[in-house]
């Protein structure tokens, strides 16, 4: 369970995701999503939180080896060039170059320097290019422009090839042409979403 | 990750609390070299824990929200990271502490 003061924002939450698959998850403003996300990898003190890969729990204090995860928010540090990032990572920066010509000038330049899409475009590339068994994505394509949109929903349905993907976004077109399943979190609780009319009754479309 | 990088992000995760540890250590080696008893040495270990306490709050209030997911992603954790911190600040007073007896003599 996950309080803020008197409000609960999120009662009970599960969620699966298999390699090869893109799990979509939906929800309004302040439904649990992000909470969900940030409890799951520790960045939230939360009671009962299991983890568990192939039925086998997952050691939370190294959950990072394991589950990457982009947060909604900036992550990256401010006086670390993108280039260090990308080593910290174990990612090769001029493959990410390769995708994304435009960075080669930003070798070393710090998150802050560049614009919002830019950094997020960065941080989105260098968690989904480093090495995990599955990756947690928390609206990965805000901020960005829609040409750069359809490179990463070709990123994404690349990488599910051999590792399992979370991701939620409020972009639902976005959203629905990369997942193979789809829930959605209403009420505190998470629900499989198998058509539109699902997502109505739920209240997250009208 | 190497020893190095690993170096590294304890000492970008905890600078704030690293740097003002290492001007208190200054501090209480030159209190310790010049005017001060040897009784001073318990105080001084007292000072230095509520003066972390201190920082590892302020520097936890006015982190980045999702900051720490940088530091997750690679394998670390918070409470990790910040024992490295701790554990490297408390080496950095003893240390300083050593030098200043043996050169009291």
């Amino acid at each position: 369970m996950v309080r803020f003061g008197n409000k609960t924002v999120l009662s009970g939450g599960y969620i699966t995701s298999e390699t090869g698959k893109v799990t979509g998850l939906l929800g309004r403003n302040g439904a649990g999503k992000s909470c969900m996300f940030r409890a799951l990898m520790g960045g939230l003190k939360v009671d009962n939180v299991m983890v568990s890969i192939d039925e086998t729990p997952v050691d939370r204090q190294v959950i990072g080896r394991y589950i990457k995860y982009l947060p909604q928010g900036r992550m990256l540090p401010d006086d670390i060039s993108l280039y260090k990032a990308f080593k910290l990572f174990g990612v090769n920066y001029w493959a990410f170059v390769n995708r994304f010509p435009k960075y080669t000038r930003y070798r070393n330049s710090s998150i802050w320097e560049l614009s919002g899409g830019e950094a997020r475009l960065a941080e989105l590339c260098l968690v989904l290019l480093s090495e995990a068994q599955f990756y947690i994505l928390d609206e990965p394509f805000s901020q960005i422009d829609p040409v750069s949109i359809e490179a990463v929903q070709g990123l994404i349905r690349e990488r599910s090839a051999d590792h399992g993907i979370i991701v939620t976004d409020h972009n639902y077109d976005a959203i629905s042409s990369v997942a193979n399943d789809l829930f959605v979190i209403s009420d505190g609780y998470t629900a499989p979403v198998h058509s539109r009319e699902d997502l109505v009754r739920h209240g997250y479309l009208r | 990750m190497t020893l190095r990088d690993k170096a590294f992000l304890v000492w970008h995760y905890g600078k704030v609390q690293l740097i003002i540890g290492c001007v208190y250590n200054i501090l209480c080696a030159q209190l310790l070299l010049h005017r001060v008893s040897y009784a001073f040495f318990v105080d001084v270990f007292i000072i230095k824990a509520v003066i972390y306490a201190i920082t590892f709050y302020l520097v936890t209030q006015f982190r980045k929200k999702d900051g720490i997911f940088f530091y997750i992603n690679l394998g670390l954790s918070a409470r990790k990271l910040q024992l490295r911190v701790l554990l490297v600040d408390f080496l950095a007073l003893a240390i300083m502490l050593t030098v200043v007896i043996l050169i009291r003599g």
